[in-house]
């Protein structure tokens, strides 16, 4: 007994990590562009289409190292989108990053049907695990740390390379500038159009990072709305970590342990309706944010377009 | 427009003449310019059938016939038309209002819900007053839902963009696990709700059509709604509420009663689209019951920029596509995501265009239109 339960406590720790990753590419990605004034509402849809082109092109070709780059290609291209039209237009930020997941909803589906391939739905190919080696029969950290794909290391590598840049880079201050005075930064000839158009572009980049680790990890599939709204629980994990990437790791590590939790339930078949599990996720999303309320300021330019006089 | 500037630039009275018509008709070079937008949108879309290996022009002739091209067709799209405009409404009151509403499919959802526990479990009652309970029963229940998401805003100041969107994946899962248990029929095999009693249907008002009652309801409620937001003391401050905060709050304006307000309006207009989607069209519910109507009306919102109006029409464009995509699916197997794709576009290019009017009435007018 003793010893089944410390089974599921490792197989739970595991899969916490492993379910935390395809929230952290999109967090950090969101967490760039908020860090310089621009709401990315459209990490939902960047995500999808990092999902289908990633799947896609890897099983077209049968690299998923193709299908990766493809995947960052349309996000970075959505990105490209979202910056234009709230940087250079001034739309509202709220209502294009929204139609950019609205129409990537609509595209990824529509192509995946598209492919016209019989009744199965093909396999992309996986990456290949990274073999440790030893490291792996380490007695229970083994297990937990050292049997995930190499997707998951980058995650956390992203998380020290973002905090080094924010915190200890003249580009890094140069960047949160933007998002909090950008009058200030304007002056001291920072250009703030180019900040931000860079931010949103790569924020677009990791956040298909984040939907390519799903197709291109665990599942070997796509389906419609394969990211069942991890793009929208991304942006409260942001929030949950005090726009800072420690927070924010932090932050995706609880919801990948709720999500590891919600998933290890439904396998015990505890005749809990699978319904109430699923929502999980959601609903601590929304706890999440109301935990914090009072202790977090937002970049204080955040969702202004600005204007040059 | 930078043409425009080019050509007149050479020759000083054209650029008088020029600028004098764009003075005179700035109206409908606007609506020129979205309609522009659209087409654009439109063109993209048929560029992809064909990418897709269809004809686009046989796509669109199954999207114009069966949309509009016979009875039924006709029929159905304007019943497709309540529920979007329902939920647009639903959207615009809320962004007039300050408030940023992207829940409305799961508040349709659980409207829905609502009309059905009256339409389905309550007895013996007259037509008129079972469909008039139901309806009310599914404004109840979408301001309930919308209702969490506002109130974490009033009291907590929680994102209530991102509330309303979880609250749209946690309704479709409650109501998901609703038709798998309590609302199923004891004596049924399928996921199936129970359906509504015949005192709970809504009249069909175009024999042959699926077309109901719920048509005419949905105009008057929009022209109530705007009665509601332009000629009355709560409208006009919940207008400012939406439009300057600080100001609202100066001028002696209850914030919080505002809001919750406001609330109340959003989510009932998009429980009352689920309710009468219910009583009119499905009288029962399934998985997949709104069909992404929720989502839709907030492009129908944008793409007929907050003014009735413009929503009336642009529901009316979204519900001819849709129809459409329906018939071009059956007929030349066009994929129906597709749907969203032009839909998604058509947003982008009308939220783009809008800042092409905006630019060339501050060139023309020097002041926005």
């Amino acid at each position: 007994m003793e010893n089944s339960l410390a089974v599921i406590v490792v197989t739970w720790l595991t899969m916490s990590i492993r379910m935390s990753i395809p929230l952290l590419f999109p967090s950090l990605g969101g967490l760039l562009a908020q860090k310089a004034g621009i709401y990315n509402f459209g990490l939902e849809g960047m995500m999808l289409c990092g999902a289908y082109f990633g799947y896609y092109g890897s099983y077209r070709t049968g690299n998923p190292w193709i299908g990766l780059l493809m995947g960052m290609a349309a996000g970075g291209l959505l990105g490209f989108i979202l910056a234009f039209t709230s940087i250079k237009l001034r739309v509202s930020q709220l209502v294009i990053g929204l139609g950019i997941s609205i129409f990537a909803l609509g595209l990824t589906g529509f192509l995946f049907r598209g492919i016209g391939i019989s009744t199965t739905s093909p396999a992309a190919t996986l990456f290949q695990k990274i073999d440790f080696g030893l490291l792996k029969e380490i007695p229970v950290l083994g297990e937990i740390l050292f049997t995930h794909d190499w997707m998951v290391y980058a995650g956390f590598a992203l998380v020290i390379l973002i905090a080094w840049f924010f915190y200890r880079t003249t580009s890094g201050l140069n960047f949160r500038a933007v998002g909090e005075n950008p009058q200030v930064a304007d002056t001291v000839g920072i250009n703030v159009e180019l900040y931000r158009f860079l931010a949103v572009i790569v924020s677009g980049v990791l956040a298909s990072l984040g939907g390519a680790f799903l197709s291109l990890t665990q599942t070997a599939y796509f389906t419609e709305n394969l990211t069942a709204g991890r793009g929208w629980i991304a942006i409260s994990a942001i929030i949950l970590g005090k726009f800072n990437p420690w927070g924010v790791l932090l932050a995706c590590l609880l919801f990948g342990a709720a999500d590891a939790f919600q998933m290890q339930i439904q396998v015990m078949s505890l005749g809990i309706p699978y319904q109430f599990l699923l929502m999980i996720p959601y609903i601590l999303a929304m706890l999440a944010m109301v935990g914090v309320v009072g202790k977090v300021r937002s970049p204080a330019a955040m969702g202004k377009p600005y204007v040059k006089h | 427009m930078s043409e425009l500037s080019v050509t007149i630039g050479k020759s000083p009275p054209l650029k008088e003449k020029a600028f004098l018509f764009a003075r005179k008709n700035m109206g409908l070079i606007s609506v020129l310019i979205s309609i522009l937008a659209i087409f654009l949108a439109l063109s993209i879309g048929a560029v992809l059938i064909a990418l897709a290996g269809i004809n686009p022009w046989e796509a669109t002739s199954y999207l114009i016939k069966g949309s509009f091209g016979n009875r039924y067709g006709f029929g159905e799209t304007l019943t497709r038309f309540v529920p979007l405009l329902f939920s647009s409404l639903s959207f615009a009151v809320a962004h007039k209002s300050g408030f940023f509403n992207v829940g409305a499919e799961g508040q349709l959802l659980l409207g829905a819900v609502g009309a059905l526990l009256v339409g389905a479990y309550i007895q013996g009652l007259h037509p008129v007053l079972h469909i008039t309970l139901s309806i009310l029963a599914g404004v109840l229940f979408g301001a309930m839902w919308v209702g969490i998401a506002g109130l974490l805003k009033i009291f907590l100041q929680s994102n209530e963009l991102i509330n309303t969107m979880m609250l749209n994946y946690i309704g479709v899962l409650f109501v998901e696990f609703l038709i798998h248990g309590p609302l199923k029929p004891a004596d049924s095999y399928l996921y199936v709700s129970s359906t509504i009693l015949p005192s709970a249907k809504l009249p069909i008002l175009l024999s042959k059509t699926p077309l109901h009652a719920g048509f005419l309801i949905s105009l008057v409620v929009t022209a109530g709604v705007f009665y509601l937001i332009y000629r009355t003391p709560i409208g006009y401050q919940m207008r400012t509420v939406g439009a300057n905060l600080k100001a609202a709050s100066y001028a002696g304006i209850s914030i919080a009663k505002v809001t919750i307000a406001a609330l109340f309006v959003t989510g009932g207009l998009a429980g009352m689209g689920g309710a009468i989607e219910l009583l009119g069209t499905q009288f029962k519910i399934i998985n997949g019951f709104s069909a992404g109507y929720g989502y839709d009306g907030i492009g129908v919102a944008v793409m007929g920029r907050y003014n009735p109006v413009g929503i009336v029409l642009s529901a009316l464009l979204f519900s001819v596509i849709r129809v459409g995509m329906g018939a071009a699916q059956r007929g030349a197997g066009v994929p129906f995501p597709l749907l969203n794709v032009i839909q998604g576009l058509i947003i982008v290019f009308v939220i783009a265009s809008g800042y092409l009017t905006n630019k060339l009435s501050e060139t023309v007018i020097g002041g926005r239109a």
